[in-house]
Order: structure tokens, then sequence, then C-alpha cells
């Protein structure tokens, strides 16, 4: 068992005691709380990034314990989609932030550079406001790369996630974005284009809302959530039906179940919780397809489709996905 | 779950947040494990409390698995 966790470091966690988080049974915290905690202390554990997918030695996750021990409200936390459900929460919130300020080794994180310029609240322009450059590379001035951030965008300010305005961003800023710890953290050491596999894996507060279209948009309807991937339930979805109709020029429905995120410009929830006629299991987590069809911002499309490929063939190799499965999303069998 | 023996599990399963950040600074390991692989901070989660679930957290107590991200691979 403990040969199947490996560290960040690359080493065998079975051979060191610090890095043996599961019990004899292959339990974790989570998998404690599961059995006889709280919803609060299910919260802090998922938004620390306790693996809800994780299984014991029985095969068994959290939410399975949760269930079995009648603990409703916990059970509701520990969905394998919850953590996106988290994703708001403002402890999660906050603790992406200081991991992400500790990793780049800020203060405090989100603070624009003082020689920073914006522009009027609705008035991105294309150019005519230019940053000076940033004393210090924080992780705000690698999001107004070329770009104007609004103020109400910032991300140490609270109910950034519903500011209706459009910010120019980069493509490197887009695909920040779009994934804010991971790929800042993979830009810091080089790596880019690291994640955009699956929402579950990469879910984390999002701190940007909305993007300006470029070419690439306007000729494709779909425009990426800039934020992150979301696993919609039921509400959502009448949500995402509803903004639909307001805003038909920026939203598609991709197909049955796919759904676009364009549409969601207030919320930026995105996709589909449903099952899919091409998946064999029972239940099907569904990302979102724009994230996987159509790169928003970037350029080179056919490069991130080599990318992609690539990336998909070490996502079948990491889960264990079964041939057959879909690509851009995690399937589980409730059943397993 | 084998009974706490360690300072830090015992200020955990009781819920004792002082006792807890006591052990904390005298600089008992946050992750320690005892005899049967629990750490202190499945005992917080056990019995449910909040306060020194958080606390152990913030000491940096792992929650079982790194993040997702460079180098970190699920095998």
């Amino acid at each position: 068992m403990w040969g199947t966790l490996i560290g960040v470091s690359g080493h065998n966690c079975a051979e060191h005691s610090s890095c043996r988080l599961q019990d004899r049974r292959g339990w974790t915290a989570l998998f404690h709380c599961a059995k006889s905690g709280t919803p609060q202390v299910a919260k802090l554990l998922v938004a620390h990034g306790a693996a809800l997918l994780l299984r014991d030695q029985a095969g068994k996750m959290a939410y399975d314990v949760a269930s079995e021990s009648g603990r409703l409200a916990v059970r509701t936390l520990l969905r394998p989609d919850a953590a996106n459900l988290l994703l708001s929460d403002t402890v999660g919130a906050e603790l992406a932030r200081k991991k992400l300020a500790a990793e780049l080794g800020l203060q405090q994180l989100g603070v624009v550079p003082a020689t920073a310029q914006t522009t009027a609240p609705d008035g991105p322009s294309d150019g005519q406001t230019q940053l000076a450059p940033p004393a210090v590379v924080t992780a705000t001035s690698l999001f107004v790369d070329n770009s104007v951030l609004h103020p109400h965008l910032r991300p140490q300010l609270a109910g950034v996630e519903h500011v209706p305005y459009m910010v120019a961003m980069s493509d490197k800023a887009r695909w920040l974005a779009c994934a804010p710890y991971t790929m800042i953290r993979n830009l810091k050491s080089g790596v880019l284009f690291d994640c955009k596999l699956c929402c579950w894996q990469f879910a984390r507060p999002r701190t940007y809302v909305k993007v300006t279209e470029n070419a690439l948009e306007v000729n494709n309807p779909l425009v990426c959530c800039p934020c992150k991937c979301a696993i919609v339930d039921a509400h959502t979805k009448i949500h995402f039906d509803k903004m639909l109709s307001i805003t038909p020029f920026r939203a598609k429905r991709c197909s049955q179940y796919h759904m676009c995120c364009g549409a969601c410009e207030p919320c930026g929830q995105v996709v589909a919780f449903a099952p899919r006629p091409s998946c064999a299991n029972e239940t099907c987590l569904l990302c979102c397809p724009c994230c996987f069809t159509t790169v928003p911002g970037l350029e080179d499309a056919a490069s991130f489709a080599a990318f992609i490929n690539v990336q998909k063939e070490e996502f079948v190799k990491r889960t264990g996905a079964q041939e057959g499965s879909c690509f851009e999303c995690f399937c589980f069998n409730k059943n397993a | 779950m084998s009974a706490p023996t360690f300072p830090l599990h015992e200020a955990a399963t009781a819920r004792n947040l002082p006792a807890l950040l006591l052990a904390l600074r005298a600089g008992f390991p946050v992750d320690h494990a005892n005899g049967a692989g629990v750490t202190a901070l499945m005992c917080s989660a056990l019995v449910g409390c909040a306060e020194t679930t958080e606390a152990l957290l913030e000491a940096g107590a792992s929650v079982g698995y790194a993040h997702w991200g460079v180098g970190s691979q699920l095998r």
C-alpha cells in the first residue's frame, strides 16, 4: 500500500515515516472523519487537499465510509465531486493563497505591484495602459503580463468571482487562471501546460473570472472557463440554461451532456455531471469540454493538440483509466 | 484504532487544544504515527474537533496525499 504513494520529491513513501499518511487499514484522516467526524473537519481536510478518491485496503473511499456510518452531512462533502463545491469556500481559498504565497516566497499573495496601473472598470484597453515592470515577480504580475487587470479582479478582494467586467489577459495568464495554483507552480519550475487534464485533480479556488475574446474565441463560441472546471449539479444546470438564454452568443451546448462555460459568465461554473453514452461506467464526471476541444486564447492550436495527446497518455497511465473511458472525465463506478 | 499513547494523539483525542499546541511547540512531530499508523490528525478527525484539526493542519500535518503538481504522481 505504501508503495503506491509517491511523494512530490519522488521518494518512496514506504521508507519515510513522515509520509505514512494512512493507517493500517489504508485510512487517511479523511476516512476517520467520515467515520465519526464533522462536516467542519471534513471541509478543513478537503480544503487542505485530502484526496477524495483515495481508496482504503478494502477498496472503499471516504465517501463510502461516511455512507456506511450514516453521516450524511459529511458524506455530502466527500462526494467525489465535492471538491468543486468547496471551491468557493473561504477557508479553501485562503489556504490556497497562503500555500501559493509560501511557494512564491511572498508575504501576501495578490498584491498588485505599486507600479501597476489599471483602467476604468469597464474599459479594458488593448495596450493603451501599460503596466510598469514589477519590482518583484508576484503571482499577480503573472496574470497582468501584457494585460490590464481590473482592481475588482484582484484575487485578494472578496467577491471577485461575480464581477461582471471583462479583463484583458495574456494567453499565459489565461492558462494560469485555469488552474492558478498548479499552473503558477509549474511556471515557477519552468514546466508549462502541465495540467489541464481533469477538473477534480486541480480544482482550486478560482481567482479570476472573465477574459476578453480574442480571434479564436470569436470564431469559436466555446470559451473556456478562465478559472477552473467544475462539476455542476442540477441546480447549476438550471443556472446554466438561464445564462444560456441571456448570453446565447457566448454559449453553446456542446452535446447532450456537455455544456460549455461560456454562458456562465457570472459564476464561472462549467460542465456537466451526467452519464455519458460512450462510457461504460455507471457514473461519469464530465469536465468542461472546451478545456479539451477549445483552447482559450491559445494561438497555436496545433501545439496544444500535440501536447494534450501526450498528456492524455500520461493521464491514462496515472489514473489507470480503462480503455474506452473518456479522457476528459474521470470515470468511476460507484459500485466498484 | 488503538489507544493513543502520544501527547499529540492524546490531546487530539481529548479535543484539548491548549495541550495540543503545547505539544506542537515542544517539537513533537506532527505527522508521527502510532503503532497502528494513526496520526494525531486522524484522531482529531475521528472525534470531529475542528479546532484541533485546524491547528494540526496549520502546523503542517499531512492530510494523506501530496497535492498534485510538479513531480507528484499517483501510481
